[in-house]
């Protein structure tokens, strides 16, 4: 099996020159074609992971926010405990693509990817970063669920995908008590 | 050219509800999930992490 600690990573710096195929035409051509103007204009960032000098996956992410209508008034806000209180919006991480190449497939490398994630936002959480959010293709669904997302709305946003989300809070506080 | 990445709407009703019950009430992660992740993180960090994105 693939280890995440044999690649190693790196920003993307430029249009890519070099063919990915990850199966989904869709994830192919991000990476091609939008990757890079999206970090041009700081809209989103994307790492490449390398198996030498292969491209075996990649991933992009960039701000994101959950925001709820259900939410105390003020003055009821002020007498909870800090840890009890529930906010307009959280702050959140959206990961807009996530990709594994065809041939690295099927060695677990996505769900070390997803770790790896969860634990550098955590570990790096510069400005404050409470959830993962994802827009999970429907074939990606029981991906996302087994490593611990779930459904953020009952609806689907449309036929191709499911908004999912992951609470970094259990796990950072899960991190505190080992 | 690709679908563009979506904003995550704002959540209303049943959805705004059971997100503000989920926060009550976080699912758990057992240390054995904390640990694996603990253990790539730290596996890669030692590589020098991601090149210009630490």
């Amino acid at each position: 099996m693939l280890q995440l600690a044999d690649c190693t990573f790196e920003r993307l710096n430029g249009l890519l020159n070099e063919t990915f195929d990850c199966g989904d035409i869709d994830l192919n051509e991000f990476l091609r074609d939008d990757a890079f103007p999206h970090q041009k204009e700081l809209l989103a960032v994307t790492c490449l992971i390398r198996y030498g000098s292969d491209i075996a996956a990649y991933f992009s992410v960039l701000n994101d926010k959950i925001s709820s209508e259900e939410f105390p008034s003020k003055s009821k806000l002020r007498v909870l405990p800090f840890s009890k209180r529930r906010y307009k919006s959280y702050p959140a991480v959206k990961l807009g693509r996530l990709a594994v190449a065809s041939h690295f497939q099927g060695q677990d490398l996505g769900t070390q990817l997803l770790d790896y994630i969860k634990m550098w936002f955590i570990d790096r959480n510069k400005t404050g970063c409470r959830f993962i959010t994802v827009d999970a293709y429907e074939q990606a669904v029981s991906f996302y669920e087994r490593n611990g997302f779930i459904p953020l709305s009952e609806q689907p946003e449309d036929n191709h995908t499911k908004l999912m989300y992951f609470d970094l809070k259990p796990v950072a506080e899960q991190l505190e008590a080992l | 050219m690709a679908r563009p990445i979506k904003e995550t709407p704002a959540l209303h009703g049943k959805d705004a509800r059971r997100f503000t019950e989920r926060l009550s009430n976080p699912p758990q992660v057992s240390k054995e999930e904390v640990r694996r992740a603990q253990s790539v993180y730290q596996a890669v960090s030692q590589r020098g992490g991601i090149q210009c994105c630490n």
